[in-house]
C-alpha cells in the first residue's frame, strides 16, 4: 500500500511542471514554518501568561502535609473549589471534609476562602470563619485535613 | 486546574473527532475519486473483457474495428456510458473503470478493466440460435457462481449510439433475465418443493391423483390440463413430466398440504407471499435483479392453485429460477449466488477485486433437494436425452400465458448433472407457436457449445 | 514593538510569504485575464496585511498569535474568494474581512473582563429577545435574512455569540439554586433551557436546520460542563433523566421531521444528480478534478454552481487549490482553536465561553465540509471565514475575539486600579485648575 501510494506520488511530481512544482512546494513549506512559528509565539505568549498570573494570584500554593509528606496544589484559577468529591480542584479524601467544603477566590493578589456551609466547619489559624482573606503562612483546617497557604521557593526566571 | 483542565479535555476530545473524521474525508475522497469522475461529462475508461479476452466493452468502440454486431448480444447487460440504461454492468461498475486515480488524474492508458466471467463467443451463439424470435438465457457453474452466458433478446447495438432508439423494439433496453416474468409450469419445481418439505417424500410419493383433462375445484372453478384427454390416474414423477395442472391443484387442495407451508417454504426461497414486506432483489455486481413474488390466499381458490402453477399472479425472474437450480443441483439446499465479474484490475495494474462465491441461507433440507433432483433429473432422462449426449440433464419446461392468455412463452429450466461441466440454465422464448424454434433447441446450442468451449480452456 | 515586549518577527514575515506565495501560484497557475485585476488584489492583500499589523502594534495585550492567525486565514479567504471563476478583487469579501477583524477586536474588549461580561447577562438576554424578533418580524420569507438596500442580514448568526456568553454565565452561577419538588434547580439554568429551547424552535420554524445543531452543541458543551461543574451537586437520577428526555427528544424530531427533513437525510445524491443531489455531485467532482494540487487558481468549474462560494466553497477550493491546500486551511484554523489548550484561559467563564466558541466552530466546519462531501446530509452552512457572508464573517470574528479574551484576560482590581488611577489624575488636574485660578 505504502510503495504505491509513493509510487503515484512520485509520478504526480514527475508529471508536474517545473514552476508548478517549485511554487506549490514553497507556498505549502511557508504555510507550514507559518503554522509552526505561531505554535512557538503561543508558547511563550503561555510562558507570559503564566508569570502575568503569578502576579495576580501573588504566586501563592497550597501545601499540605500528610503522611510525612508535603502535597503541593498550585492555584491555577481565580476560583479553587475545596472538597472531599472528585470534581473538586482540590480534592481531600478524608471523611471529615464536606463534598463541597470551601471555594478560594482571587482579586488582587489577595486570596480569600469562603465556607460553603460545610457540617465540620473552615478554620483559619484555628478561628472557624465564614469568609477569610488570607496571608501567606496561614493555616487552613478543613475538617482534619490541614493546608497552608504558601510561597513557593523562588524560582531560576529565564529572561 | 481541575475544571479547567476538564474544559481543556473536552476541547481535546472535539478536536480530535473531528480530525478523525477529516482523515476519513480525506481517504474517501482518495479512493472514491474514480467514481466521482465517472460521473462527471467524459472521463476515459477502462475496457471489459470476457473470460477469454475478448472486449465486451470499449468506450471508443466503431463498427469498422469489432464489425457492426459485435456487441449486439450483449447491449443490454454489458451496456455503455451513455446513461441510457441504467441496470447494465457498466452503469453500475463505471466509477471502477474510470481509468483515473485522485493522485495522477485522468490517464488516457490506464490499466483499469473489469473481467467478466461470460464466454462471449458462446453467448452469440445462443443469441444468433434464437433466430427471429425473442426471449433470453442464462447460464452459470452452479459450484462456483460464474455466469457464463447472460442475453436477452431483442437486444440494443450500442455502436449505432441510440440513434435508432425510437425504432427499437419494447424491452430492447433492458435484460430480462433479471425483470419478472411469469414462470408457467417451471413454477411447479417451487410447489413440490414446497410439497416435500411439508408432507416428506414417502407421503408424496404416495399421492396419486387422477387426471381426465379438466378439473373442477373444490370452490368449483375448472382447471383445465393441457392435454385434453387427461392423463389419467399419476403420481408425482409422472405428474411433473407431464406438467398435469389438474394433479397439481388436487396436490395444492390435499389436507396433508396446509397452505401455511407454502408460505414458510415460498419465503425462504426467497418470495415475497401476498405483498407482506420488502421485495427482494439478488445483487449482481451492482446489477439489481427481482427475484419471486406470489398470492396465495386460501387453498381452494382458484387463484392459489393457479399461483403455485406459475399463472395468476406469481411472479419469477428467470435468474431467480436458474438460481434455485443451483440449491437442487448441489443437493445442498441452499443456492450459490451468481456473479459477472471475475476480477477487477486498478488505473495501475494492480487488482482491485476478486470475486468468490457465495451462498444463500438454507433455502429448503438437503433431503428435499436431493429428491427434487431426482424427480427432474427422471424427467430429463425421459424426455431430454437429447440436449447432451451422455449426460443426465435435470429438466422442467414450462408453458406461461402473458397478456391474458393471448401469448404463451416458452421456459425451461435445467442443471446438467457433471461435476466437471456444472451448469444450471433458464431460457425463455417469447410468444412461441409450435413449430417453431424451441427452448430445448436452444438448450442444445446453449450446452453443446458451452461444453465445447469450457472443455478447451 | 509589541507591548507585551515579545518577538514576533519571524511570525510576521512568514505570514507575508504566505501570502506573498499564494500570490505566486496565482501568478503562475491561475488564468489572469487583465493584469489590473491580479495587481488590485495583491494590493488589496497587502495593503490589509500591513495596515493590520500596524494595527496590531496599538493594541494593549497579552497574546496576538490569534490576531496573525486570523489574518493570515482571513487574506486567504480573500485570496481564494477573489479567484473563483476567473481573478479579480473581490471587494464585497475584503468589506467582510474588515468587519471581521474589527468585530474581533469588539469582541475582545466586550469579553476580557469575566467579571463584568457576567453581570450583563440581562443585556445579552435582551439582545438575543431583539434578534427573536427581529427574526420573525423583519426577515423575508425563507426566514434567513433581513434586506436593507442593497446589504442582508442574517440575524441568527448574531445569536450565536449571545448564547454562548449565556450558557457560560449560567453555568458559572450554578451555585445559587432553589429546591423545586425534587430537583434542585438554578433560576439561571432554568432560563438558560428556555431560552435554547426558544431558538431551537426558531430555528426549526425557520427551516434553518443547518444552524440547530451548532446551537445544540453549544448547549451540549455547557450541559456537560454542567454535569462536571463541582457545584452542581447533580444526583444519578437527575442524570438519566437527562438523558432520556434528550434520547425522547432525538427520536421524536427523527420520527416527526417534515418530509423535507427526512428526505434529505435519506438522500441517494448520485441517483438524484440533477436534482436534490446536483451540488453535492457537482462538488465531489470539482474535488475529483482537482486532486492534491489543484487546477489552478481560477481555472475551476464550480463558480457556475449555486452556492459555490458559501455553501460548497470547501469543494470549490480543493478543485482550484487542490485538496492539500483546503486541508491546510482548515488545519490553520484548527490550530487556532488549538491556541487555547496551549494558554489555558485562568477562570471558569473564560473556559466555558471558549469551549462554546470551539465547539460552534467544529460543528460549523464540519457541517459544511462533511455536508457538501456527503458524508452527513447537506445543510447549507457556511465554513467560517471561507464563505463569503457578512454576517457570518462578523460573527466568527466575535467568536475569535471571546477566544483571545480567554487568553488576554483583564482581572477586576486591574480595572479598579485603572479607574483610580484616573480619578487620582483627574483629582490632580483639577487641583491644579485650582491652583492657577486662585493664583
Amino acid at each position: 500500500m505504502i510503495p504505491e501510494v509513493l509510487s503515484e506520488f512520485w509520478q504526480m511530481l514527475s508529471g508536474l511542471q517545473i514552476p508548478d512544482l517549485v511554487l506549490s512546494a514553497i507556498a505549502f513549506v511557508i504555510l507550514d514554518m507559518f503554522a509552526i512559528a505561531i505554535i512557538f509565539a503561543a508558547g511563550r505568549e503561555s510562558r507570559l501568561c503564566q508569570k502575568r498570573w503569578q502576579k495576580v494570584s501573588s504566586g501563592l500554593e497550597l501545601r499540605r502535609h500528610e503522611a510525612q509528606k508535603d502535597y503541593y496544589y498550585p492555584l491555577g484559577a481565580d476560583e479553587i473549589l475545596l472538597g472531599r468529591h472528585s470534581s473538586a480542584d482540590i480534592q481531600l479524601k478524608d471523611p471529615s471534609v464536606s463534598r463541597y467544603h470551601a471555594v478560594l477566590t482571587v482579586t488582587g493578589g489577595i486570596w480569600t476562602i469562603t465556607d460553603l456551609n460545610a457540617k465540620s466547619g473552615t478554620f483559619v489559624n484555628d478561628q472557624r470563619i465564614q469568609q477569610k482573606m488570607l496571608a501567606v503562612g496561614d493555616c487552613i483546617r478543613l475538617g482534619n485535613a490541614k493546608l497552608y497557604l504558601t510561597r513557593p521557593p523562588v524560582q531560576e526566571q529565564d529572561d | 486546574m481541575k475544571s479547567i483542565r476538564r474544559v481543556q479535555k473536552l476541547i481535546t476530545a472535539m478536536l480530535l473527532i473531528f480530525l478523525a473524521a477529516f482523515a476519513f474525508l480525506i481517504y474517501r475522497l482518495q479512493t472514491e475519486a474514480g467514481f466521482y469522475i465517472s460521473n462527471a461529462s467524459k472521463v476515459s475508461l477502462g475496457f471489459v473483457y470476457d473470460r477469454n479476452g475478448d472486449v465486451l466493452f470499449d468506450q471508443n468502440a466503431d463498427a469498422q474495428i469489432y464489425g457492426n454486431d459485435y456487441f449486439i448480444d450483449i447491449g443490454n447487460l454489458i451496456g455503455d456510458d451513455s446513461r441510457q440504461m441504467n441496470n447494465t454492468l457498466v452503469a453500475q461498475n463505471i466509477g471502477k473503470l474510470a481509468n483515473f486515480s485522485f493522485m495522477l488524474g485522468e490517464q488516457e492508458d490506464g490499466k483499469a478493466a473489469i473481467y467478466c466471467t461470460l464466454d462471449h463467443k458462446v453467448n452469440r451463439q445462443v443469441y444468433h440460435a434464437f433466430g427471429k424470435k425473442d426471449g433470453c438465457a442464462i447460464a452459470y457453474n452452479y459450484k462456483t457462481g460464474e455466469i457464463y452466458l447472460c442475453l436477452s433478446k431483442p437486444s440494443v447495438n450500442i455502436l449505432n449510439h441510440y440513434e435508432d432508439i425510437a425504432s427499437l423494439k419494447e424491452g430492447s433496453l433492458l435484460c430480462k433475465v433479471f425483470y419478472p416474468t411469469v414462470p408457467g409450469s417451471t413454477q411447479k419445481v417451487s410447489t413440490t418443493i414446497a410439497a416435500l418439505e411439508s408432507m416428506g417424500y414417502d407421503t408424496l410419493i404416495g399421492k396419486r391423483y387422477d387426471c381426465d383433462g379438466a378439473y373442477t375445484n373444490q370452490s368449483g372453478k375448472e382447471i383445465k390440463c393441457h392435454l385434453s384427454d387427461g392423463h389419467g390416474e399419476q403420481d408425482i414423477f409422472k405428474a411433473f413430466a407431464n406438467s398435469c395442472n389438474p394433479f397439481f391443484a388436487q396436490l395444492v387442495e390435499d389436507s396433508d398440504f396446509p397452505l401455511h407451508d407454502i408460505e414458510k417454504t415460498y419465503q425462504k426461497m426467497g418470495y415475497l407471499v401476498n405483498g407482506n414486506g420488502k421485495q427482494n432483489y439478488l445483487d449482481i455486481n451492482g446489477i439489481s435483479a427481482f427475484t419471486a413474488s406470489t398470492s396465495l390466499q386460501d387453498k381452494t381458490d382458484f387463484n392459489t392453485q393457479w399461483g403455485c402453477m406459475g399463472q395468476g399472479e406469481t411472479l419469477v425472474s428467470p435468474l431467480q429460477l436458474m438460481v434455485w437450480q443451483s440449491a437442487i443441483a448441489n443437493q445442498t439446499g441452499t443456492a450459490t449466488y451468481p456473479y459477472l465479474i471475475s476480477y477487477i484490475t486498478k488505473v495501475n495494474g494492480k487488482l482491485d477485486f476478486q470475486a468468490e462465491t457465495s451462498f444463500s441461507s438454507q433455502m429448503f433440507s438437503e433431503e428435499t433437494a436431493g429428491h427434487m433432483r431426482e424427480i427432474m433429473l427422471q424427467n430429463g432422462r425421459e424426455n431430454y436425452s437429447r440436449l447432451l449426449p451422455g449426460t443426465d440433464v435435470g429438466i422442467k419446461s414450462g408453458t406461461a400465458q402473458v397478456k391474458n392468455g393471448e401469448k404463451e412463452n416458452s421456459l425451461l429450466v435445467g442443471f446438467v448433472d457433471d461435476e466437471n461441466f456444472p451448469i444450471a440454465f433458464c431460457i425463455q422464448i417469447d410468444d412461441r407457436v409450435s413449430g417453431e424454434v424451441s427452448t430445448s433447441d436452444i438448450a442444445k446450442v446453449l450446452l453443446q457449445n458451452l461444453h465445447e468451449s469450457l472443455t478447451e480452456e | 514593538m509589541y507591548k507585551n515586549k515579545l518577538n514576533y518577527s519571524s511570525a510576521v514575515i512568514l505570514l507575508f510569504l504566505t501570502h506573498l506565495s499564494m500570490l505566486g501560484l496565482v501568478f503562475i497557475r491561475g488564468s489572469i485575464a487583465a493584469p489590473i485585476n491580479f495587481l488590485k488584489l495583491t494590493g488589496a492583500v497587502v495593503g490589509l496585511d500591513v495596515g493590520y499589523l500596524l494595527l496590531t502594534l496599538c493594541y494593549k495585550q497579552m497574546t496576538y498569535t490569534l490576531d496573525f492567525m486570523l489574518l493570515c486565514i482571513l487574506n486567504m479567504s480573500l485570496i481564494f474568494q477573489s479567484c473563483f471563476g476567473g481573478i479579480g478583487l473581490s471587494v464585497k469579501h475584503l468589506i467582510s474581512c474588515i468587519m471581521c477583524l474589527a468585530s474581533c477586536e469588539a469582541g475582545f474588549l466586550l469579553t476580557r473582563n469575566h467579571e463584568w461580561i457576567r453581570k450583563q447577562k440581562k443585556y445579552i438576554y435582551l439582545i438575543i429577545l431583539l434578534l427573536f424578533i427581529s427574526i420573525i418580524f423583519f426577515t423575508d420569507n425563507q426566514k434567513k435574512w433581513i434586506t436593507i438596500g442593497s446589504f442582508s442580514i442574517q440575524p441568527s448568526e448574531f445569536i450565536k455569540p449571545c448564547f454562548i456568553l449565556v450558557c457560560a454565565a449560567s453555568i458559572v452561577e450554578l451555585h445559587k439554586k432553589l429546591k423545586i419538588l425534587f430537583f434542585y434547580i438554578s433560576k439561571d439554568s432554568l432560563i438558560l433551557c428556555i431560552v435554547a429551547l426558544f431558538i431551537f424552535a426558531l430555528q426549526w420554524w425557520c427551516r434553518d436546520l443547518g444552524s440547530l445543531p451548532t446551537f445544540g452543541v453549544i448547549f451540549g458543551c455547557a450541559l456537560i460542563c454542567r454535569f462536571c461543574y463541582p457545584k452542581a451537586k447533580l444526583s444519578k437520577r437527575t442524570v438519566a433523566i437527562g438523558c432520556a428526555v434528550c434520547a425522547l427528544i432525538l427520536i421524536a424530531a427523527w420520527s416527526f421531521a417534515p418530509e423535507y427533513v427526512q428526505k434529505r437525510l435519506h438522500v441517494d445524491i448520485w441517483a438524484d444528480r440533477y436534482g436534490d443531489g446536483y451540488q453535492q455531485c457537482e462538488a465531489l467532482i470539482g474535488i475529483a478534478k482537482g486532486g492534491w494540487l489543484g487546477v489552478g487558481a481560477g481555472n475551476g468549474s464550480l463558480h457556475k454552481i449555486f452556492a459555490h462560494d458559501s455553501d460548497i466553497v470547501f469543494a470549490t477550493i480543493c478543485e482550484e487549490w487542490g485538496l492539500l491546500n483546503a486541508a491546510l486551511t482548515v488545519m490553520l484554523i484548527l490550530i487556532m482553536l488549538m491556541t487555547v489548550l496551549m494558554n489555558p484561559p485562568k477562570n471558569y467563564y473564560h473556559a466555558m465561553m471558549t469551549a462554546g466558541v470551539t465547539a460552534a466552530f467544529l460543528m460549523q466546519m464540519s457541517l459544511n465540509i462533511f455536508g457538501s462531501c456527503n458524508l452527513i446530509p447537506f445543510t447549507g452552512v457556511t465554513l467560517p471565514f471561507i464563505s463569503t457572508g457578512g454576517s457570518s464573517m462578523m460573527s466568527c470574528g466575535f467568536l475569535v475575539g471571546m477566544l483571545k479574551a480567554g487568553q488576554s484576560p483583564l482581572f477586576q482590581h486591574e480595572v479598579l486600579k485603572r479607574r483610580r488611577q484616573k480619578q487620582h489624575q483627574k483629582a490632580h488636574k483639577a487641583a491644579q485648575k485650582q491652583k492657577k485660578v486662585n493664583a
